[in-house]
């Protein structure tokens, strides 16, 4: 298991020291080192990452301020030297706590809780999406995606209450939502089979947006829906 | 080149086991953390000293907030306590003006340790040049 990670620190000899400390672990992919929090919050609003190693007490924004800005919840090992931030640790649900500075050993036991969260909400994960709109990630719950329609090179995502549009190509969202409640009911349309409210003919209707459905593609469509 | 495993003795002061158990006795680390943490101290006691003139507590608390684990860093540390002490009185003052004998006093060991290390650093220099020749 190898982990996308991103240093948030202030003090270049602590993130030197941490850095080494990845290297030797050989599973930390490092994308970066921020010395402050906004800056790691803009790199974190355009990229995922699965684990944040975060300072708490940093010129301008705090390592918790950052935590409660964020789009999306990577892992988070918080490294401070004040022990009176443990509480906090404890509200944020971050995955360890490491007083500066810290051993190997100590770092490579966090890394060992990293790994046993992760594997925990590997399930969960599966259940929501990413995507990349103007320069932000946006989270989509499986559920909340009422169709996906084509328009290029770009997809609409559309929502009850939303639409996002996003650089991508259906034949990768097709890949992507295949085994889900998904399915490609036209070259240009992926709609999900629980949001369905009825279908005429050659058409099927969400939330009042009616969407075409092919010839090749009815055979499919009736199979998966459950017809009394 | 590596000096792994070297058994490099630091002089009185210094936490030997702890800086060997720390940094896996890779003595090029250490050497390369003390100069790192030489440069840090240097510049932020030199920073300091506008806040303390700006009368500027709560920037002094957190820029001495922030060197305090360098002197973990550094096996030096009985010293983070001081400057532990030294950030909870700044949370105490309503004012730098009842501060500045402890911000004097902090700063005068900071440079100690500054010297300290410096002299540290070039004996661990010495050594690993002995062993390479």
């Amino acid at each position: 298991m190898r982990f996308t990670s991103l240093i948030v620190e202030d003090l270049k000899p602590a993130a030197d020291h941490l850095r080494k400390h990845c290297e030797r672990s050989g599973i930390i992919d490092l994308k970066g080192h921020f010395l402050c929090a906004e800056n790691a919050l803009e790199y974190l609003s355009g990229n995922l990452v699965d684990l944040v190693f975060l300072d708490v007490e940093m010129p301008g924004m705090s390592g918790f301020e950052m935590l409660d800005q964020l789009v999306y919840r990577p892992q988070v090992i918080l490294t401070t030297s004040k022990t009176e931030y443990a509480y906090n640790a404890f509200e944020y649900k971050v995955c360890d706590f490491l007083k500066k500075p810290f051993s190997y050993d100590r770092f490579a036991e966090a890394l060992q809780k990293v790994e046993v969260r992760k594997r925990q909400s590997e399930g969960e994960e599966e259940e929501q999406i990413f995507i990349k709109v103007d320069g932000k990630l946006v989270r989509l719950k499986y559920d909340d995606i009422l169709f996906m329609e084509s328009m290029g090179d770009y997809v609409k995502f559309v929502t009850a209450d939303r639409k996002f549009i996003t650089h991508n190509t259906m034949k990768n969202l097709e890949a992507k939502f295949s085994g889900q409640s998904f399915l490609k009911v036209h070259r240009s349309y992926i709609v999900n089979l629980n949001a369905i409210d009825d279908i005429q003919d050659n058409m099927l209707y969400i939330k009042g947006n009616q969407i075409p459905v092919s010839k090749a593609n009815k055979g499919t469509v009736i199979e998966r829906l459950h017809i009394l | 080149m590596s000096h792994n495993n070297l058994r490099y003795i630091f002089s009185g002061g210094f936490d030997t086991e702890y800086l060997r158990e720390l940094y896996d006795n890779d003595i090029d680390m250490i050497m390369e953390m003390f100069g790192n943490s030489i440069d840090t101290m240097r510049s932020e006691v030199a920073n300091s000293i506008g806040h303390f003139h700006a009368g500027d507590v709560e920037g002094l608390r957190r820029l001495f907030h922030k060197i305090r684990p360098l002197f973990g860093y550094v096996g030096l540390n009985a010293l983070q306590e001081y400057v532990l002490d030294f950030e909870n009185k700044c949370s105490m003052v309503s004012g730098v003006e009842m501060l500045s004998r402890d911000y004097e006093r902090l700063v005068s060991m900071v440079s100690d340790a500054v010297v300290l290390l410096e002299q540290e650093l070039k004996r661990m220099k010495t050594f690993t040049n002995l062993k390479v020749s």
